[in-house]
């Protein structure tokens, strides 16, 4: 074996400018590769937090109507919440948290603007152990009182009233009933999801209980956990107690990350196209390279044949030489890539300045960052060594059809 | 004497007033914007800060469970047809080649892109019913405050200005519980046929968007022509 | 291994515009520890012979026998195989793998044989003193005279042990000091590992180290057919 890899190496380095070449779309091919799924995991990443933070938590309890596209005014399907229900998830030992929520549609307006809105009626001291929202509104605030209103940053804009005035609230009762209620504004929302910013607006949940005349009836309890990754134990302790109320379901916070993972697997598409090019780039340049010493190395290779060198062992040759060159190319950029990752990881991109206006979809902030993740690059410098095996099978294959006696002359 | 003369014609202008009802002004209102056998041809403009839009609509009428409404010309392009049977309201968009029956929230949604709501005009149950009604007047109005009473009414609070000479509400506010004006509608022209008032253009405006009204005018008015009751089916929108 | 028995043994060239008859047949019969030239005017089928003997190409017709194994119906796997056993080669221009060493070449027959279970390195430095080069083992083919490199060839055809070296005009890119000694060492090699030699050549000075000698032409043999 060492003597076969000596003369890999060997043959590798016979023309080391020509093997440079070769490698630098694998390297750079490979390192960007590494760069990029890893800024799209850490948008994801995000996204993610994003929505757990700011919009589902871990879980959410809601009724068995409740629909994620809801059209038109009005409440959600609203319910009563169970006492035993309650009574767990106030004892149970994965819960952190957990806050109810009054969730309806309606209209805003200042009395010359109106703006379609989703308004949140919660409490403020269980939402704030569970979401984050409330501890981003501005100016800081620290109660909920009734009749106020808090609104989402960007939805604001479009009134430009000053801090103080009184919007107008407008949706239908759960009956059905056209109604309209008066909230002074108190603060507004930023939290860096568009989902929040763009669209919701916040008030006290027995405001928007007597307004939509629910009787304590609620849309949603959102639970927090102490860890999330005990999501499915906790699912499991939880359903007993659902399945007693048929008109409850639950959806945990990956059911209405649907865009986002919507958006994984465009994204999932998008990298395996980047992969598929680079594969092709990097494959085309280790199969030229191979290919040349091939034709280059056709007596030598003759020769060896004569002495009995089968053909699989000029193909193993071959192969292990773009193997070789794949390898290491992918190693340097691997060692690129986890460098790159790791500065956008650690250090992150101030993008504050550069996106304000550009909507992705997707939540951003103003420092960047992407996710570290040293099995992704490894699965990139696998993908190098693969490359480099494919791209030389060709070649090799090609010099073991040609008649020996023709490539000794 | 003077003092006697001045009881006496209080006494008669107290009675005269009074003479009508809470039910009789709801009749006789009924009477009025109530049809049958109606054919229409009429312009919806809608207009707001976005943009302003119209169509023209066929409306044939054979009692108030059996309407049928054509969009004839918009705008936007769009046509489409929708028929009310019933308690049912279908609507059918000739492009998708289909009819959707509204329902739900759907009901609650504008008509058409308009400030009328689809329960605007396809509410069936009698005012009374919903609505905890009370009644004042004063020189040209009759004045109905209508209440909900029940959970699922259209809307919280309604005053209605009925013109005392036409039977006709000149306007009707729509409030808040809170007492804050949402919308209203008016009533800015009619005219006389077969003994009936009827309204030839109705304003809807949305007091909470500046500028955002929506205005009915009804060109024709045909109330003698015989309309097929053929019209009235799912086949006949959906042909 | 026992004596190579060549048996009517014909080869045609077809191009598109004609075929040439290169071996029109040839009987010969080539016994363990031969020392045989080939010899023949250019173009008279020495080196079609040589490679046929040497499993590397295939006769329109005839038989091969070593020993008992006729190799003409063997695919090219088997031949692989059989090469690799019993044929060992000197050419005409040395062909050593430039990137390795002197030893590394002498090694290469052994890295690619599974048959051998002696130490390599005991193989290829008594192969290597045998030929007088085993000072120059760790030099590349670059750095060696041709006389040199040929020597290495030699090493490296017979360090596996074969029972036959083909050598076509093994000497003719040396001058002919170097093709002396190049022959005595063969000659050395000859009777000492009883190892038969087959080489073709134009040079007088080489035939006179053969102890026999077929000479072609046109494919035929005029004369030394059987010993
Ligand atoms: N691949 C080939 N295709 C067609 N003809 C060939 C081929 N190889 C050899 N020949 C022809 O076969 C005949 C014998 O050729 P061969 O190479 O065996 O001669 P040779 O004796 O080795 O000559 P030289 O002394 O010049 O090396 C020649 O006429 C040659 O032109
Ligand atoms: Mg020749």
């Amino acid at each position: 074996m060492n003597y076969w890899i000596n003369l890999a190496f060997k043959n590798i380095l016979r023309k080391k400018q020509r093997t440079m070449l070769t490698m630098l779309p694998v390297v750079f091919g490979t390192a960007m590769l590494i760069f990029v799924l890893s800024m799209l995991e850490g948008v994801n990443n995000d996204s993610k937090a994003n929505l757990r933070n700011y919009d589902s938590a871990d879980l959410k309890i809601v009724s068995r109507d409740f629909s994620l596209d809801k059209k038109g005014f009005g409440v959600q399907e609203a319910f009563y919440v169970p006492e035993d229900l309650e009574n767990f998830l106030n004892s149970s030992k994965f819960v952190k948290a957990h806050a109810k929520e009054v969730i309806f549609s309606g209209n805003l307006s200042d009395g010359t603007n109106k703006m379609a809105v989703i308004c949140r009626g919660v409490d403020f001291e269980a939402y704030s152990k569970t979401f984050l929202t409330l501890a981003k509104v501005y100016p800081p605030v620290l109660e909920l009182d009734k009749g106020v209103i808090l609104i989402g940053e960007d939805i604001f804009k479009w009134y430009e009233m000053p801090y103080d005035s009184v919007f107008i609230l407008q949706s239908r009762t759960g009956g059905g009933t056209f109604d309209a209620i008066d909230l002074s504004y108190d603060g507004l929302v930023a939290t860096g999801n568009p989902k929040i910013d763009r669209t919701t607006v916040y008030m006290n949940i027995k405001d928007a209980d007597e307004f939509l005349n629910l009787n304590s009836r609620i849309s949603a309890i959102a639970v927090k956990l102490k860890n999330p990754s005990d999501l499915n134990r906790f699912i499991n302790e939880i359903k007993p107690i659902i399945k007693k109320y048929p008109e409850l379901k639950l959806i945990s916070w990956e059911e209405l990350a649907v865009d986002i993972i919507a958006i994984d697997s465009a994204k999932k598409y998008s990298s395996s196209v980047m992969i598929f090019i680079i594969l092709i780039i990097g494959g085309v340049g280790i199969a030229n390279t191979i290919l040349l010493s091939v034709y280059e190395r056709m007596k030598e290779i003759g020769t060896m044949r004569a002495m009995g060198a089968s053909n699989s062992t000029i193909v193993k040759m071959f192969v292990f030489e773009g193997a070789s060159v794949g390898f290491v190319a992918a190693a340097m950029g691997m060692i690129l890539g986890t460098v790159l990752m790791a500065y956008i990881s650690f250090v992150g991109i101030d993008i504050g300045g550069m996106v304000q206006d550009i909507d992705i979809g997707y939540p951003i902030k103003s420092v960047f960052r992407g996710q570290f993740d040293l099995l992704l690059a490894f699965r990139a410098g696998f993908f190098g060594l693969i490359i480099g095996i494919a791209a030389s099978f060709y070649p090799a294959y090609r010099v073991v059809k040609e008649n020996i006696v023709r490539t000794l002359r | 004497m003077k003092k006697i003369f001045s009881v006496v014609f209080l006494i008669t202008l107290y009675l005269a007033s009074s003479a009508m009802s809470i039910d009789d002004v709801l009749e006789r209102v009924e009477k009025n914007m109530v049809r049958t056998n109606a054919t229409y041809l009429s312009t919806m403009k809608i207009f707001s800060e976005d943009g302003d839009r119209s169509m023209q609509m066929k409306m044939y009428v054979k009692d108030e469970k059996n309407v049928l409404v054509e969009v004839i010309e918009s705008s936007e392009g769009g046509k489409s047809r929708f028929l009310k049977k019933n308690d049912a309201m279908w609507l059918f968009i000739p492009s998708a080649g289909r009819s959707v029956l509204i329902k739900g929230h759907m009901l609650k949604e504008g008509f058409m892109g308009s400030n009328f709501s689809y329960e605007d005009i396809s509410e069936n149950r009698k005012l009374r019913d919903i609505y905890e009604i009370t009644l004042e007047e004063d020189s040209l109005y009759y004045i109905l405050t209508m209440k909900a009473k029940t959970d699922d009414a259209p809307y919280k609070l309604k005053k209605s200005y009925v013109m005392k000479d036409a039977f006709l509400p000149k306007k009707e506010e729509i409030y808040s519980s809170s007492n804050r004006l949402l919308k209203e509608f008016i009533i800015e022209d009619y005219k006389e046929m077969n003994g009936i008032n009827v309204p030839t253009r109705i304003l809807m405006n949305d007091l909470l968007q500046k500028e955002n009204y929506t205005e009915m005018t009804y060109d024709k008015i045909d109330l003698t022509t015989k309309i097929p009751d053929s019209y009235f089916t799912k086949a006949y929108l959906e042909r | 291994m026992a004596e190579i028995r060549i048996e009517n043994l014909h080869k045609t060239y077809k191009t598109e515009s004609q075929s040439v008859n290169a071996l029109r047949g040839i009987d010969i019969s080539i016994p363990q520890g031969s020392f045989l030239s080939v010899a023949g005017p250019s173009g008279s089928g020495k080196t079609t012979l040589l490679n046929i003997i040497g499993c590397l190409d295939k006769p329109t017709s005839g038989s091969v026998f070593f020993g008992d194994e006729n190799i003409v119906p063997m695919n090219d796997g088997q031949l692989t195989v059989f090469r690799n056993r019993h044929i060992g080669f000197v050419f005409q221009d040395f062909n050593l793998i430039p990137v390795l060493t002197v030893y590394e070449n002498v090694e290469f027959p052994l890295a690619i044989n599974p048959f051998i279970k002696e130490k390599h390195e005991n193989l290829i430095m008594k192969m290597l003193e045998m030929v007088g080069i085993a000072d120059l083992k760790k030099r590349f083919p670059s750095e060696l005279s041709g006389g040199q490199k040929q020597r290495v060839a030699i090493a490296r055809a017979l360090v596996k042990n074969p029972s036959l070296v083909l050598a076509d005009e093994p000497t003719a890119n040396l001058d002919s000091e170097n093709a002396k000694n190049i022959m005595e060492i063969m000659k050395r090699m000859n009777a000492e590992l009883k190892t038969s030699f087959l080489f073709s050549t134009h040079d007088k000075l080489v035939m006179d180290y053969a102890s026999n000698i077929v000479r072609l032409r046109d494919g035929m043999i005029i004369s030394g057919a059987v010993e």
